[in-house]
């Protein structure tokens, strides 16, 4: 059964992956799409299935499997943040730092992987060919800090904003969207993919915004997410 | 959680405990098991569980529907992992509104003081 893809969506796919094939704020192009790669790749990781068994992901040492030439701790991110994130924790995080990681690479990468998810889950869910990994553009990264951050509580600063309360009750820039604002670039990457699926307001949808929230909800149980 | 807000909105009242339960129940929402399955078979990426969940779907929510479903789970599968690779905290107004309805139905526990209780001394 072949569903047609709405335009919107369709176009706002086409314009995510090509990024990757571009240079980042903090990443090459050849390290961008070989992320993708790797995500992609890691639901076939022996290491993290064995580790998604065990208690703790940190009862079990081992080497990733991995089908790129990334370093062992990029691989351990995306690995992770794909196969696990609902057990990640703040002494991880320190690890991955710790393990020579920039506070912006980190989320670089994490904007990388959660935009390939929503791809490939698409594509998948929708019986569709996976995208074409784009080949990578020459280029440098172009290193800019984003000074407009503040600590709210997260593992890393967020998004200074202004914040006051909409009528569905939520703040006008929830916390989600600041998320990843020591990359500006990463996390527009990631919300022009997202808006294409989901927004808060607007009433011209093809199931109820009741049905929309059970989706969400429940996606976010399997997830074991909080926020 | 926007659903117990979708919810009164609408004068209406749902289920929230399977939202985060085993089994599945409709929630008290239209179509609501089908479409509980439909983000397992989301998250899971079960190619052939996928294939009839399409099927049954596209009866169930017409062409339109299915495509925004599977769009909506596909982009929480993804915004999940930005919220839980963030440490991200609540807004304010959100932890207000929906506080009793996370003790309630166990959202709690996957908090970052709960999980790293629970994971970091191994």
């Amino acid at each position: 059964m072949k569903v047609a893809v709405p335009e919107n969506v369709r176009s706002s796919h086409d314009l995510a992956a090509g990024l990757f094939g571009q240079p980042g704020t903090w990443l090459t192009a050849s390290i961008r799409t070989a992320v993708w790669a790797e995500a992609r790749n890691a639901p076939a990781c022996t290491l993290c299935r064995d580790r998604k068994q065990a208690i703790s992901p940190y009862a079990l040492k081992g080497k990733h499997d991995t089908c790129t030439q990334l370093p062992e701790n990029i691989v351990e991110v995306v690995h992770r943040i794909k196969n696990d994130s609902g057990r990640l924790t703040k002494r991880w995080f320190d690890e991955q730092i710790e393990a020579g990681l920039s506070r912006e690479e980190y989320i670089e990468i994490l904007s990388l992987v959660a935009t390939s998810i929503i791809l490939d889950s698409y594509a998948t869910a929708m019986g569709l060919p996976d995208y074409s990994i784009p080949s990578p553009q020459p280029g440098e990264p172009t290193k800019v800090l984003n000074p407009e951050v503040i600590d709210e509580g997260a593992w890393l600063p967020i998004t200074k904003a202004e914040q006051t309360v909409e009528d569905h009750g939520l703040p006008n820039v929830p916390n989600i969207a600041r998320a990843m604002g020591l990359v500006p670039s990463g996390m527009m990457h990631f919300f022009g993919t997202m808006r294409a699926h989901y927004s808060l307001s607007g009433d011209d949808f093809g199931i109820s915004r009741s049905q929309i929230e059970l989706i969400a909800a429940r996606v976010s149980s399997h997830n074991e997410c909080f926020y | 959680m926007l659903l117990r807000a979708s919810g009164d909105r609408n004068n209406e009242s749902y289920n929230l405990d399977s939202v985060t339960s085993e089994g599945i129940a409709d929630a008290g929402v239209n179509n609501g098991a089908f479409l509980m399955e439909l983000a397992a078979a989301v998250y899971a990426q079960d190619a052939d569980v996928l294939a009839d969940i399409r099927t049954r779907g596209v009866e169930l929510l017409g062409e339109r529907g299915l495509a925004e479903a599977i769009g909506i789970a596909s982009g929480f599968n993804g915004i999940t992992k930005v919220a839980n690779g963030t440490g991200l905290p609540l807004d304010k107004s959100t932890a207000d509104i929906t506080g009793e309805m996370r003790t309630e139905t166990g959202i709690d526990e996957y908090s970052e003081a709960f999980k790293s209780n629970k994971y970091d001394a191994l």
